[in-house]
């Protein structure tokens, strides 16, 4: 059950991961300071789909890429774009449209249980 | 660096990724690959204080993953031969005609030992493997087309609810003309392991042997029916033009069976001296059996035919 458990939460995740990047990247930033970032808040992705993700969502036009070496190093710069600003609009609000129908059929569920004397207090 | 050189752990890795990477942006995806890792590496040798040796760089890079799934990762959602949709028709059609073919050689095998015949290469046990090729070859290509055909003409998109067909219009299920179908593949590959001479001679009989002539007419049959059966799949719903084409087809064995029959060519015992009476009656018998199954097969097609509405 733990292999097919994770399974779902890997589906779950990629849903919003775009969100998470999207978002992220309001403010510019490279390939692994954009892991970082996500790290700090939880969100533990690896780099090898967190990368090409990145790469994908720019083919979109949903983020805009800069190389600079500016610090010594040479790297790809990602910021969000303004179709990708109005993407993730639409998306956040679909993300937040989908948290309250949850919260409602969880609510209705677990209304059901109590009903029918299955939940154990 | 020149081939002197010791490759480090993060060239040989960003190597072998970009190997398996397709032409197209590939140097920049390589480029900002390199960056990236290089960026993780020196990260990881400023918290740990000391300077990372190779041991500790592929442990490093091991954490990235397979440079196979990484390369897959940046190609997306790439198309595949056969797609999610077809796939479990795929697969049980090659199933079943690897089982069909399997039984008809082992049936071949056995009566080489109960009638003595030399039927030439047809029962070597190469054939087994030749055979199964044709079959995953021909099914194959048959299910990239359609899934192909399928896209261009965006069928699943265009279906509507009351394009499906009325019960007494559909003579066929979709699983009916699958397993038609693949029945007659394999009977094709099958009859493909006799070898005969496609030419006008043995067509209309003047081949000093018979059964050359009645497979290459079993061929002819098979070869038209073959594209029927698979439309059948996608659309059971039967028109005048595809009863008259049906009807056709099995009027091709009828005519090869005649020819045979009732043609000039020497009796199967002239050719296979070492076949006892009984096997030559049975061949007889096979041939009045086909002759007479596809007479009555034809008559159906237009007895339905008969009662299609005018509108069809």
């Amino acid at each position: 059950m733990s292999e097919k458990l994770e399974a779902m939460r890997l589906e779950l995740r990629r849903g919003i991961l775009i969100l998470a990047v999207l978002n992220a990247l309001k403010q510019e930033q490279y390939g692994y300071s954009l892991r970082k970032a996500l790290q700090a808040v939880d969100i533990d992705i690896e780099e090898g789909t967190l990368y090409p993700l990145v790469r994908r969502l720019e083919s979109y036009g949903l983020l805009a890429s800069r190389w600079s070496s500016d610090e010594g190093r040479k790297r790809r710069y990602y910021q969000t774009s303004a179709q990708g600003e109005e993407t993730l609009k639409t998306l956040e609000a679909d993300w937040q449209q989908l948290n309250r129908s949850i919260a409602k059929i969880s609510k209705i569920g677990n209304k059901a249980l109590v009903g029918n004397k299955e939940v154990v207090i | 660096m020149n081939f002197l050189e010791k490759k480090s752990p993060l060239d040989r890795y960003i190597a072998d990724v970009r190997s398996y990477l397709p032409r197209k942006n590939r140097n920049d995806i390589v480029e900002e690959l390199r960056a990236n890792l290089s960026e993780k590496l020196a990260d990881r040798a400023e918290v740990a204080g000391v300077e990372l040796n190779a041991e500790s760089e592929i442990k490093i890079l091991s954490e990235f993953g397979h440079p196979l799934r990484v390369a897959a990762e940046y190609q997306g959602s790439g198309r595949s031969l056969i797609g999610p949709t077809l796939y479990p028709f795929y697969r049980m059609s090659v199933l079943s005609s690897l089982g069909v073919s399997t039984c008809i050689i082992l049936l071949l095998m056995l009566a080489e030992v109960i009638f003595r015949v030399d039927l030439g290469d047809v029962y070597r046990p190469w054939i087994f493997v030749n055979s199964y090729i044709y079959i995953v070859g021909v099914i194959t290509a048959g299910f990239v087309i359609t899934e192909r055909l399928m896209e261009h003409y965006n069928y699943l998109d265009s279906w509507q609810p009351n394009a499906m067909n009325q019960a007494d219009n559909a003579l066929a299920s979709a699983w009916g003309a699958l397993i038609a179908c693949i029945a007659s593949v394999t009977w094709l590959v099958i009859l493909n392991l006799v070898d005969i001479n496609h030419d006008l001679n043995t067509l209309l009989g003047r081949n000093p042997n018979p059964i050359y002539t009645l497979v290459l007419w079993c061929k002819i049959q098979t070869l038209i029916l073959i594209p029927q059966y698979f439309y059948l799949i996608f659309n059971q719903a039967w028109s005048r033009n595809r009863l008259l084409l049906r009807m056709g087809s099995e009027l091709v064995l009828t005519q090869g069976c005649v020819i045979v029959l009732f043609g000039n060519a020497p009796d199967v015992l002239a050719n296979y001296p070492d076949v006892p009476p009984s096997a030559a009656l049975i061949f007889n018998y096979v041939l009045w059996g086909f002759l007479i199954m596809t007479v009555i097969s034809a008559y159906s097609y237009w007895h339905k035919l008969t009662r299609l509405p005018a509108n069809d």
